[in-house]
């Protein structure tokens, strides 16, 4: 299979209000050609509505879509050369496997004979080939995911759009999908843009990540900066599992000062309302004498390479990753203790990051 | 609470007690059809007698109506039923397609129509009517063209003025359906004989089809919902148009709830009475006005004819038994859930 040169995909100033709720506001992003680009968010985050209105089935509210050189801002969703693969799966019940990938060379009056070429070539990436004559309700879950993939690729568009594709498959072969996915993307280099609400998928699968909130892009990076260099307070607490513990508090001339104890941090300058990041793999448990962070053990939780262990800290709880051979009796008091080069802290008010 | 559902009729004079009220009403329910089917093979004497109910124990059964009926001299009566076939399939079948568009097109493509302009197109359809009356110096059908031009540029050019919203426009049509049909008969006469159409299955086609668009809209909503599904989505996205995504894609996906409302349409049809009797009293005569000429004639002579009640008996069983074995093939749609579901 020749790699497909892809094409590039920019987003200029786009908005889109339902009424008057707006979904989306003004989102720039520039995609690069053959990239693997995750819209990551929670749900109503406005990361759907994007590909909507990538694909056509939305028209912006203002602003241009890109794709290639062509603005295809007014442009029918047929003649914008994308193919999208959804939730759902969106098969036609009532037509075979065969039919089912054949349909958008149907559609496009493509030669009978030419269509059976493409769909067994279509079939064969997904390794459906057997499968041809049956009908979507023979198939398994992950069968009917094969049979709208392959009716993705049979048309060798310029863009690929995916919409949760892999969330109603079961956690094992939602694993062994991403997989392939990531696979195919790679060999086809087919632009691919990917909306998920999961951060592994996310993190996994592109090359770089958009993350997006209330409808305003939060963060576009690749998934090692968006992890470890989280551009404010929703990022770092939306990425990562565990997520981030935090603590409130002050900042003076790059001192961290809470509840009478101060940490030294790399951050300069200061902010009356501050918050401090630290992700639980970053932190150990100390003698509490040692750390400026200290409580009580809550809980103690083995998961199985690692232990997590909770701290009640001041009413807030704090997230430690021990060794797995970490044992601790609940109510004990503790320490927690990170490094100064991993601590992350925050601008309460606007929720961006200090440096 | 859930219960299995063999113990609810767990006691012997409990299940009794249900399967005889079910057997009655059965018999309530069939007799009718029973008597029409035993008078329909009554010779007179047996009809004049008073009441037989068993064929070969009660009577000798004849074939004498079923012949009369379809071989000696019974022209209307064929012509009838043919004529109620037609009919009612052909409007049958139109009413779905149409109903089944403006359905797609209300919920999927959710129009808007300027009020203006729905103005406009009163306003025109009046002048309309006074020019085609008046037998005005111009052809009406000028004036149609004028009319529809004038329409879609009022579409494009106040397009900002109040809007006519979908819910709007499908309310407009299915209220259409609160005039009486009587009101209607005088126009639909009229109209009728200008074009040429009286007396012709073609009127009666077309006339059904619009009395029950209404219905067909209001029945097949649930089954379209009230937005795109995800398979018409990735039609739409791979370059099918509309009329291809709701004839290949969407009424298969839904045929069942479709179907059953195509049957209740089809009934609706071939059982009408009042619009028929006026529209079509002669060569497209349908099987329900013939049947009421037939107990009329009888009425206005003195001296009942029996033959004729086991003759217009055979021609009720005739009528009823396609319509009989087209609800029972359409039962498992009607009978199952699925629509009650969707």
């Amino acid at each position: 299979m020749a790699a497909n040169p892809g094409v590039p995909v920019s987003f200029d100033h786009v908005q889109k209000s339902f009424g008057s709720v707006r979904v989306l506001e003004e989102l720039n992003l520039q995609v690069a050609p053959g990239e693997f680009l995750v819209l990551l968010g929670a749900s109503g985050s406005g990361k759907t509505t994007a590909l909507r209105i990538l694909s056509g089935l939305e028209a912006a509210s203002a602003g241009r879509v890109r794709i290639g050189d062509r603005d295809v801002t007014d442009v029918l969703p047929k003649y914008r050369d994308i193919s999208m693969v959804f939730q759902s799966y969106a098969l036609y019940p009532h037509k075979t496997v065969a039919e089912n990938i054949g349909f958008p060379l149907k559609v496009r009056k493509v030669p009978k004979a030419e269509q059976d070429i493409a769909i067994h070539d279509a079939a064969a990436q997904v390794q459906l080939e057997t499968l041809l004559d049956r009908y979507p309700r023979q198939l398994s879950g992950g069968q009917r995911q094969r049979v709208a993939l392959a009716r993705a690729i049979i048309r060798r568009p310029s863009v690929f759009l995916m919409d949760e594709p892999l969330s109603n498959l079961d956690a094992k072969l939602r694993g062994h999908m991403r997989a392939e996915l990531k696979h195919m993307q790679q060999s086809f280099g087919i632009t691919t843009i990917y909306v998920t609400h999961d951060q592994v998928e996310a993190m996994t699968l592109a090359h770089r990540v958009a993350i997006l909130e209330k409808g305003i892009l939060q963060q576009l990076d690749t998934p090692a900066n968006i992890y470890n260099n989280p551009a404010n307070l929703f990022v770092a607490q939306f990425i990562g599992s565990p997520p981030m513990n935090i603590v409130k508090g002050a900042l003076d001339n790059g001192t961290f000062r809470m509840q009478g104890e101060s940490l030294a941090t790399h951050v300069t300058g200061s902010a009356a309302d501050a918050v401090l990041g630290v992700r639980p793999e970053d932190c150990s448990i100390t003698a509490p004498a040692n750390a400026a962070l200290k409580g009580e053990i809550y809980t103690t939780e083995l998961i199985g390479d690692h232990t997590l262990v909770t701290v009640k800290s001041n009413g807030s709880f704090l997230t430690v990753k021990a060794a797995k051979d970490f044992v601790a009796k609940p109510g004990e008091t503790a320490g927690v203790a990170a490094s100064t080069e991993h601590l992350y802290v925050f601008d309460a008010s606007t929720g961006n990051r200090m440096r | 609470m859930v219960q299995p559902a063999h113990s609810r009729l767990k006691s012997l004079t409990g299940r009794i007690a249900t399967y005889t009220a079910l057997l009655i009403w059965s018999g309530v329910c069939v007799f009718p059809i029973y008597w029409f089917g035993i008078t329909s093979i009554k010779g007179f004497n047996d009809i004049a007698k008073g009441p037989r109910y068993l064929p070969f124990v009660d009577f000798q059964p004849t074939l004498a109506s079923w012949r009369f009926v379809f071989t000696d001299h019974q022209d209307n009566l064929r012509l009838g039923y043919m004529n109620s076939i037609i009919v009612a399939s052909a409007s049958t079948l139109l009413t779905l397609t149409f109903g089944a568009m403006a359905v797609y097109g209300l919920t999927r493509l959710r129009p808007t129509i300027p009020w203006s302009a729905v103005a406009l197109l009163g306003l025109g359809l009046s002048l309309g009517a006074i020019i085609l009356f008046e037998r005005a110096a111009w052809p009406w059908c000028f004036a149609v063209f004028a009319l529809a031009s004038i329409f879609f540029i009022a579409m494009r050019g106040w397009a900002r003025g109040p809007m006519l919203e979908p819910h709007l426009i499908a309310f407009g049509l299915i209220a259409s359906r609160i005039l009486p049909p009587v009101t209607m008969i005088a126009p639909l006469y009229v109209m009728a004989e200008m074009t040429g159409l009286l007396d012709t299955q073609l009127l009666l086609i077309l006339v059904y089809a619009a009395a029950n668009l209404p219905a067909a809209i209001w029945l097949l909503q649930p089954a379209f919902g009230t937005r795109a599904t995800e398979a018409e989505e990735a039609a739409y996205l791979d370059g099918a148009s509309h009329p291809s995504i709701l004839f290949t894609i969407l009424l298969p996906m839904i045929r069942q709830p479709a179907l059953a409302v195509g049957l209740l349409i089809f009934l609706l049809s071939v059982n009408e009475y009042f619009l028929a009797a006026h529209l079509a009293p002669g060569k497209a005569i349908t099987m329900p006005p013939w049947l009421v000429s037939q107990i009329s004639m009888r009425e206005a002579q003195i001296i009942a004819e029996e033959d004729e009640l086991s003759h217009l008996s055979a021609a009720i069983v005739l009528m009823v038994l396609p319509l009989l074995a087209f609800s029972i093939t359409l039962q498992r749609f009607l009978g199952n859930r699925a629509l009650w579901q969707r």
